[in-house]
């Protein structure tokens, strides 16, 4: 064991950025409460620098209940990479809010909590990360206070509360059976242990990592918590903690479950009805947060192949590693043009493509980048998800996720269609969040044509 | 040199935006015909040997083993030749371009590295990247610069065309899992063939259906005609006379000689579909009113061509020598019909500006108001019925003398009545010439003027390279038959 | 792979080169009087020179090129006045007709292939087994298509349609002989198959016979020409498949020169007179010293009267033939006799009528072509028999046999009086109607193709396409569906919410809105599913 604090050091960046914003927000003034997102935006990007520094180490740090491996790694980098992009659309849209220290802080708890989530080798600290990362989520839900807010909150934490009491009984069911709660001894207790009592106390388990991660049964929340809520925190619900349930769930697939449980067979079933589910979904919508909320339901399908195929071949976890930033970088794209035009009605993107055409094309960028064209990071990670899943001998799997790819061209393209309609005579998007989307569209296409490098370290 | 031939264009629509508005057209051409250059300079330093020139390979995602790896030899040389010259025709028939001339530019610019990359892509993963991104660039120019009802045409062509590409991927990842080590590497998969048996079936089939939608063969041609249709000219000459050929030109590079077993094994069924493609292309285009339809079917009917010859490649059993002259017919005749077929939808695309209209039965006798129009049509017609002293002649007789002469009974008889194709075809395009360019005057023949001198240059060179490898095909077949020798030796390995 | 043999010059080719060069230059020498422009004379100088490389290929290859473009320029020219529908379908016939034949030789390029591994037309009789006969099949296919021999013959009727100086080349002289000519080069593959021969005979000699009925029944000058030339085509045929190679050339040079001849006559009086039916010419002859004595000695010439040309070279091919080939040869040479002598009585028959005008520079090709269809016998006396069978290569002792030509020229003389003394020639509607095989060939084969081709066009779009769009519109329908369930979101309950979201009495009763625990049902619905799943799937 090799227990250095430094190795956490992103955690602790966060984390006391977290603590000097909301110290820093009960003294400051409400007209220069937005220090505190400089202090968090700094905190985040010292975060991530310590988590790059760490990532470039190739030796591996163990703690008892977090692992600092490549996945940790990646994690660490999308979730800080994620929230900071989230920081900069957020600080335009609560600028002078009564409480907008707490905005930041609490964003930057549930990003840590995310962290956490993804790290976590041991049931225990899975379930406090899952709380941490959850309960400041429920609060951005409604922090506008107005009706869908509230009730996009209300629904986010029900279901989040049901899920999460399975997840607890799964818990406490695969802790009895195998005899532990690290993912190391449960791997070796589990080999022995009923199966069904292992079956049950996985999809228990699952049921509360599928909520954070958005996939089916824990998706209705997220149409309307992303119609709801303020959109900033939208891109943040859909973005950041699912990273790190996509984390969590590779890593309690491919460590904590001993080979040949059923595992593959269940999150292949789930991957199908999700990426089915949410693409389907999509096609009639034409709000365009809800059109995103469905689309994220999809991805988060095609996220789910490289979980059910953790530990059955070598392509599941690059496939993970890359899809998951990939996503990530690709939505928050997106919800920032989305922020920066400032509509929601499909028909209030006529014109954009003349008005202001980088922000048009970092749009298309974003879309086609969900579809999987090349050269965009999408396309890598989806080569290498339907790679996986062919090599992990779920041929039917990647034929349905090719189908529901093609699906969901269907609805980008809807949206991608008005946008070389008319002309434009809305006013100027909002700079910050328009900063955001070119920046967001330019690093996918630079995560995809870079691919080799990023998918070497 | 190949990276710099492939990107120049992009990098010029890159740049583009930056160019005063007036010069737009004109440096597009510039650029259009700096490619010209470049790849016939290739081809010269080429020249006619077996192998590959100007190959270059970097690392690209290393850990998937796929790579930048592009490189030119006689399969791909000619195609390459064929994609700069039908995109400056393009970029000169489109100088009067009215409606957004800068994006359009752009965008063609943005294709013609995708086309020149894909037929230069020796790594599988390259070759989907181009593959994909050529759909994307021409959903674009048919939902922006399209007529009739695009929008719709549009993603029709998107979906499905694209869902061909992702069967096609999943065949690449099915090859990349077969070889060992994992590799996306055309030439190390060409090499040592991944896949037997049972996986190689179902490979073939994926690779086979997602190259199959973009060639396009029956019953996956439908995204065809109405694409064909309401895009503009330029566009369609593109779509057909170049991206056709990606799926294949797929067949020659990746299916045929990375699953070679398995090509043997379904040859037969190959042969059927490319069979089937001809006499039912011809036939349903003769049933066609409208022109643009018409010759859209037409595409499927000459590809269906380059699938029967292809498939009695396949048979081993069969003459060397005829299935070699088979490949090469195969790829005269992508040659020969991408410049035939480019000139006849531009002429199509003057027919439209001119009248608005593409239906048959409304124009007739345009010979007396546009004498050159009706001269180049005429002249496009009996190249793409087969008329020897043009391209069409020596790409067919080559593809039906190889059919049947490799001797085996199938693809005799296969051959045999593939024949049939040309009469159909004859009939067609006479139909064609007889209701819209001679006989008397029809409703809407007096809004036709002459062609333009842009168009006359756009055509002219197009026309003129057909009767070019017509009369003197030695050059393209003297490049092209090393790689056929190769081809064929190793499909029956 | 496939290398072009060069062209080759032997004797057929020197004699078939000769005689294109001369009837070109007469035709064109013609047509100069008549001011044809630049297009006319660019497709008939095309047409010479791919003439002039059907005659000299010594490959298939070769051979097909020049052969596919002689049929294109033929479409081209008859459309020559483009803007007559009427001209513009009978080119369309034509090139449709011929090109259907030509499929042949398509295909027996494949098979030749296949099995001797070469195009060459002098290996195509080492071909071997079943290749060697389909090679055979497919050439004489595509030569009696070319010849508009039997079934194909009505094509040359609608060839008619373009201007005579083109039927005088190409649907005469020149380019409907090209089929006997590939026969007479080919004539040792026929004789290596043990059946083509005899087949070839006797198309030669069916089509000699029945065409010569036709030709009787025509009423129209042109119409009687090319029926005419389709039955004298026949015994060059009948030559070929018999091995009579030095008759049936013998017969194809005297021919080009008489047939020619004649369709310039028709051509100087069509463009004087308006017309070319017969009781329209009416005394024509009479009208232009020049024209009607050339056109007479063309006639006496095609009747086969002695001692004019086509007498002694149609006796040539006939000589040496079983009896019933010669039956059959000797009936179609009376009715040759019959039909001359029809026209030649029409244009004779004295009427009322202003002189006609030919050009002088139309003059002098009628004069030559005239003395050259009188002279050209000689190839079939012996003297000269001999040298001509050395330059042909063809086995010598050929020639006329004495018997056959004083028999052949009675006849002929005793039909032509006959036919001048009946003054009324039996015209039975099958014969004038050509045997009604263009009517047959659209029934059978035109129609069909083009209900075939609208049925799979409708196939195409409601059953194929249609496919396609079924499974969009399922995929819309599924995605209603999913939509409609997953999105369980009642505007009253939405409404009610807003409405008392203030209060936590509101956010309370909220549970029972009737939304959030429906989705928990579904989700521990799912749930359980799920479980199913894993315990099946452990």
């Amino acid at each position: 064991m090799n227990e250095n604090p430094a190795d956490l050091a992103p955690e602790l960046c966060v984390l006391i950025a977290a603590v000097l914003g909301l110290v820093g927000g009960l003294f400051l003034p409400r007209e220069r409460q937005w220090r505190v997102a400089v202090v968090c935006a700094a905190g985040l990007a010292a975060g991530l620098a310590a988590a790059g520094a760490a990532a470039a180490r190739t030796d591996l740090a163990v703690f008892d209940a977090f692992m600092v491996d490549p996945i940790t790694h990646v994690t660490r980098i999308a979730v800080l990479g994620a929230t900071l992009g989230v920081l900069a659309l957020a600080a335009g849209q609560v600028r002078g809010h009564p409480r907008e220290s707490e905005h930041y802080v609490l964003i930057l708890l549930s990003a840590l909590g995310t962290v956490v989530l993804g790290a976590a080798s041991d049931l225990l600290v899975l379930v406090a990360a899952y709380l941490l990362a959850s309960i400041p989520a429920y609060a951005l839900a409604g922090f506008g206070k107005d009706a869908p807010g509230t009730e996009a909150a209300l629904k986010y934490y029900l279901m989040s509360a049901l899920l999460g009491v399975f997840m607890l009984a799964g818990v406490t069911v695969l802790s009895g059976v195998g005899r532990g709660t690290a993912y190391p001894a449960l791997r070796a207790g589990l080999a022995g242990a009923p199966p069904a009592a292992v079956a049950a106390g996985t999809v228990a388990l699952l049921a509360g990592l599928l909520f954070k991660a958005g996939a089916v049964p824990g998706h209705f929340w997220v149409p309307d918590v992303t119609e709801g809520a303020p959109p900033a925190i939208a891109a943040f619900v859909t973005t950041v903690p699912k990273i790190g349930a996509f984390a969590a769930l590779y890593r309690f697939g491919a460590e904590a479950l001993p080979p040949g449980t059923s595992w593959p067979a269940l999150v292949a079933v789930v991957a199908a009805a999700t990426m089915t589910l949410g693409n389907l979904a999509a096609f009639g919508q034409d709000n365009v947060r809800r059109l995103l909320a469905y689309s994220t339901v999809g991805q988060a399908g095609f996220l789910l192949v490289p979980v059910a195929m953790a530990g059955r071949t070598d392509l599941a976890e690059p496939a993970l590693l890359y899809y998951v930033p990939a996503y990530a970088v690709t939505n928050l794209g997106a919800f920032a043009v989305v922020l920066a035009r400032g509509r929601d009605g499909l028909a209030g993107y006529a014109g954009l493509m003349r008005g202001s055409p980088l922000l048009g094309l970092s749009l298309v960028v974003c879309l086609l980048g969900f579809v999987g064209t090349p050269p965009t990071a999408v396309f890598v990670g989806k080569v290498l998800m339907l790679g996986a899943a062919l090599d992990g001998g779920y041929a039917w799997l990647a034929a349905v996720a090719a189908v529901n790819t093609v699906a969901s061209v269907f609805y980008y393209l809807r949206w991608i269609v008005p946008l070389f309609r008319g002309a434009d005579g809305r006013p100027r998007p909002a700079r910050g969040a328009s900063a955001v989307a070119v920046a967001a569209a330019l690093f996918t296409l630079a995560l995809g044509i870079g691919s080799g490098l990023a998918l070497t370290t | 040199m190949l990276t710099v031939a492939i990107f120049l264009p992009a990098a010029a629509a890159v740049a583009l935006p930056a160019v005063p508005r007036r010069a737009v057209p004109w440096t597009w051409i510039a650029v259009a015909l700096a490619e010209v250059a470049l790849v016939t300079w290739m081809w010269v330093s080429h020249g006619t040997g077996a192998g590959t020139s100007y190959e270059t390979s970097t690392r690209w995602i290393p850990s998937v083993g796929a790579g930048y790896h592009v490189g030119v030899d006689g399969l791909s040389l000619p195609l390459l030749a064929l994609t700069a010259v039908l995109f400056a025709a393009c970029a000169v028939y489109s100088l009067r371009q009215a409606r957004r001339p800068r994006a359009f530019a752009v965008l063609f610019l943005f294709l013609e590295t995708v086309c020149l990359g894909l037929f230069a892509a020796l790594d599988l993963l390259l070759f989907f990247v181009f593959f994909d991104l050529s759909i994307v660039g021409m959903y674009f120019v048919i939902l922006l610069w399209g007529h009739g009802d695009r929008s719709r045409s549009a993603l029709k062509f998107f979906l499905y065309t694209f869902l061909g590409s992702l069967v096609l991927l999943l065949g690449f990842i099915g090859l990349y899992l077969g070889a060992d080590p994992n590799t996306f590497d055309m030439v190390e998969l060409t090499r040592d063939p991944p896949l037997h048996g049972g996986p190689a079936g179902l490979t073939l089939l994926a690779v086979g259906i997602g190259l199959g939608i973009k060639t396009p063969v029956v019953p996956f041609h439908t995204w065809l005609p109405p694409a064909h249709t309401d895009a503009p000219a330029a566009g369609s000459a593109i779509l057909a006379g170049v991206m056709l050929k990606m799926g294949a030109y797929g067949f020659v590079r990746i299916a045929m000689p990375m699953l070679p077993d398995a090509w043997r094994r379904y040859a037969l069924v190959v042969l059927i579909v490319g069979l089937v493609g001809v006499l039912y292309g011809a036939l349903v285009a003769l049933a066609q009113d409208d022109v643009k339809r018409l010759v859209a079917y037409t595409s499927v009917n000459h590809m269906g061509y380059v699938v029967l010859a292809l498939g009695a490649a396949g048979y081993a059993s069969g003459d060397a020598a005829a299935r070699r002259l088979a490949v090469t017919g195969a790829v005269t005749q992508m040659v020969s019909h991408g410049l035939i077929t480019g000139a006849l939808f531009l002429l199509c695309g003057v027919l439209y500006d001119r009248a608005g209209s593409y239906g048959l039965g409304r124009f007739g006798g345009i010979a007396g108001r546009a004498p050159a129009f009706a001269g180049l049509t005429a002249v496009a017609a009996f190249a793409s019925l087969g008329l020897p002293g043009l391209s069409g002649f020596i790409a067919e007789f080559q593809i039906f003398a190889g059919t049947i002469g490799s001797g085996t009974a199938a693809a005799a008889v296969a051959g045999a009545l593939a024949i049939t194709g040309i009469l159909i075809t004859a009939a067609l395009f006479l139909r064609v010439l007889h209701r819209a360019v001679l006989g008397p005057p029809g409703e809407l023949t007096g809004r036709v003027t002459d062609v333009r001198r842009p168009e006359l240059a756009a055509l002219l060179p197009l026309l003129l390279l057909s009767l070019l490898i017509g009369v003197a095909p030695r050059g393209l077949l003297d490049t092209i038959e090393p790689l056929s020798a190769a081809v064929t030796a190793l499909v029956g390995r | 792979m496939i290398r072009l043999a060069g062209p080759a010059v032997d004797g057929l080719s020197a004699v078939l080169l000769v005689t294109l060069a001369a009837v070109l230059a007469a035709v064109l020498l013609f047509a100069a009087g008549e001011r044809y422009g630049a297009r006319f004379h660019g497709l008939m100088l095309l047409f010479a020179a791919a003439m002039a490389v059907t005659v000299t290929a010594t490959d298939l290859l070769m051979l097909l090129m020049g052969w596919e473009v002689m049929g294109a320029m033929s479409y081209a020219l008859i459309a020559y006045v483009w803007p007559d529908a009427d001209r513009v379908r009978s080119a369309g016939v034509a090139f449709l007709t011929t090109r259907a034949a030509d499929m042949g030789l398509y295909a027996a390029a494949g098979f030749a292939l296949a099995g001797a591994g070469s195009l060459r037309l002098d290996a195509l009789a080492r071909a071997d087994g079943p290749w060697r006969d389909l090679v055979a099949a497919g050439i004489v296919v595509s030569a009696l298509g070319k010849s508009a021999q039997l079934p194909f013959s009505f094509w040359l009727a609608r060839a008619m349609a373009g201007p005579s100086p083109v039927s005088a080349l190409l649907h005469s002289a020149t380019m409907v002989a090209a089929g006997a000519y590939l026969l007479m080069r080919v004539h040792p593959l026929l004789a290596a198959t043990g059946w083509a021969e005899a087949l070839v005979s006797w198309a030669g000699a069916a089509t000699a016979l029945v065409l010569g009925a036709v030709a009787l029944a025509q009423r129209d000058l042109k119409q009687l020409l090319a029926a005419s030339t389709c039955s004298q085509i026949g015994f060059m045929v009948l030559g070929a498949g018999a091995g009579s190679v030095s008759g049936g050339t013998a017969q194809l040079v005297a021919h080009a020169a008489v047939k020619s001849l004649l369709f310039l006559c028709a051509g100087a009086w069509l463009s004087a007179l308006g017309t070319e039916r017969l009781d329209g010419l009416r005394g024509a002859a009479r009208r232009h010293r020049v024209a009607g004595a050339a056109f007479g000695a063309g006639a006496l010439a095609l009747a086969g009267v002695p001692p004019l040309s086509l007498w002694v070279t149609k006796d040539a091919v006939l000589a040496g033939l079983p009896a019933g080939l010669l039956a059959v040869g000797l009936a179609a040479s009376v009715l040759s006799a019959a039909y001359a002598a029809k026209a030649l009585f029409a244009v004779f028959r004295p009427a009322e009528g202003a002189a006609v005008r030919v050009p002088v520079l139309g003059q002098v090709p009628l004069v030559v072509l005239a003395v050259a269809s009188g002279v050209l016998g000689v190839l079939g006396l012996p003297a000269v028999a001999g040298a001509w069978n050395r330059m042909l290569g063809a086995p010598d002792g050929g020639g006329a046999d004495a018997r056959l030509l004083v028999l052949s020229g009675a006849l002929a003389v005793v039909a032509v009086a006959a036919v001048g003394a009946a003054r009324r020639v039996p015209a039975p509607a099958w014969a004038a109607e050509w045997l009604y095989l263009e009517r047959a060939a659209v029934a059978v084969v035109v129609r069909p193709a083009f209900a075939a081709a609208r049925a799979l066009a409708r196939f195409d779009d409601r059953i194929v396409d249609g496919a396609v769009r079924g499974v969009a519109r399922g995929g819309r329908r599924a995605a209603g569906l999913t939509g409609r369930r997953a999105e369980i979101r009642v505007d009253g309950a939405v409404s009610a919410i807003g409405r008392a979201a203030r209060g936590l009495g509101a956010l309370a009763r909220y549970p029972q809105t009737g939304q959030v625990h429906v989705y928990f049902a579904q989700a521990a619905v799912v749930l359980a599913v799920l479980v199913a799943v894993a315990l099946l799937a452990g």
